[in-house]
């Protein structure tokens, strides 16, 4: 009985035949390692792209967006946990559509790029990674949704089709991770330069649970990095947490939480901090870090307005905004 | 045997037929991970107009080594 090692992740499986990875997807068949969600989404939306949340790439586009069975990570509180904790035996949708006939779905339904999303795409890398190239070829993007827990050269070899990226961080908490997500916070950490190194437009999310990494140490921690090794234009968006999956015992994250959040986050030297998952929230919008103008108000995942200048500008201070705005 | 016991013999086999058939309708990938027939995928993307049960099986993985005995 041949095993095989998946070296996608850092989990770094060792797999028996016949046998799937921890992701569930990634199965031993005959000693070759095979992609069993390869063209099977089990989830198929058009979504705004302020949903993933991107909010300075290319604001009101919409993205075909698609989601399989499985993931590397098993977080408690795990919002999607219908698709990414369960194997695709397990699913009760799976669609047929393989990359060219993704491509074409997006085109005829004229959203304006791919986002791989729902679960963890690191799980369906193959399948990310031929839809890309074609999607590339047509003039789409490819946007990706992502906890991050990969490995480096995966990873690189995956930028090249990539646009942009949300990644999920956690918390600034290695214990977190181990305890809550079973897997563990420098590979993350590594993604999310990687993704910087290779010139991938990047917004951070971190979900605030109640009582488990909503410390505002941690808020400090992360904002500090982010500003010395990603750069302070990096956007960060705090989203509030509602009970979900086997974390049904805590309650909504409040309000003063992620405002606080936000303020410490800013007083490191972010300048676009925002709070998600509270609609209506003036923290949806983007402010110019020069002189607080409005640039882009938004609401629910919505844009209301838009002042920026035909090239990213501040309307009124001429400020840079660091985004992919057209 | 009598009629009743050739009744019963028939409806056996007419069960075993039918659970061949019915067996070999459902694929199954080692590991015991159904991943549905062509039927069932074709009721549950009503909205796609493409290719439905397109033979591209599952392809190999990226990223993976096959292990040597003693190292497993």
């Amino acid at each position: 009985m041949s095993k095989v090692q998946c070296e996608l992740c850092p989990r770094l499986c060792v797999i028996p035949e016949g046998a799937a990875g921890d992701c569930r997807v990634r199965v031993n068949i005959e000693g070759k390692l095979r992609a069993t969600t390869y063209g099977r989404p089990s989830a198929v939306h058009i979504d705004p792209i302020e949903k993933k949340p991107f909010y300075h790439f290319r604001p009101t586009t919409s993205v075909f967006s698609i989601g399989t069975a499985g993931c590397n990570l098993h977080c408690l509180n795990c919002q999607n946990w219908q698709l990414s904790q369960r194997g695709g035996e397990e699913m009760e949708q799976i669609y047929s559509l393989p990359p060219a006939g993704l491509v074409q779905e997006a085109l005829d339904r004229h959203c304006q790029g791919l986002a791989y999303t729902y679960n963890d795409p690191i799980v369906f890398y193959e399948y990310v990674r031929d839809s890309a190239e074609l999607a590339k070829a047509k003039g789409l993007n490819n946007v990706f949704v992502t906890a991050g827990y990969i490995n480096p050269k995966p990873l690189r070899e995956l930028c090249r089709w990539l646009d942009a990226t949300t990644l999920d961080i956690k918390a600034f908490d290695d214990g977190f991770y181990r305890r809550v997500c079973s897997g563990s916070l420098k590979p993350v950490l590594d993604a999310m330069v990687i993704f910087r190194e290779e010139k991938v437009w990047l917004e951070v999310s971190n979900l605030m649970i109640p009582s488990l990494n909503d410390d505002m140490a941690l808020v400090r921690r992360l904002a500090r990095w982010m500003r010395d090794e990603l750069g302070a234009d990096t956007p960060l968006h705090f989203l509030r947490f509602v009970p979900m999956y086997r974390m049904r015992s805590l309650p909504p994250t409040p309000e003063t939480s992620l405002v606080r959040a936000r303020e410490e986050a800013r007083d490191a030297g972010l300048h676009h901090v925002y709070i998600g998952n509270l609609f209506g929230h003036e923290a949806e919008s983007t402010f110019c870090p020069r002189d607080g103008t409005l640039l882009v108000q938004r609401s629910g995942m919505r844009v209301i307005a838009n002042h920026l200048t035909a090239d990213g500008r501040c309307p009124s201070c001429q400020q840079p905004i660091a985004g992919v705005w057209h | 045997m009598n009629t009743d016991e050739w009744e019963a013999d028939r409806r056996y086999f007419l069960w075993l037929c039918a659970g061949v058939v019915l067996g070999a309708a459902v694929p199954v990938v080692p590991g015991n991970a159904r991943v549905g027939t062509c039927a069932e995928r074709s009721r549950s993307i009503a909205h796609h107009s493409g290719a439905l049960c397109a033979p591209y099986g599952y392809p190999e993985a990226a990223y993976y080594r096959a292990l040597p005995e003693d190292e497993s």
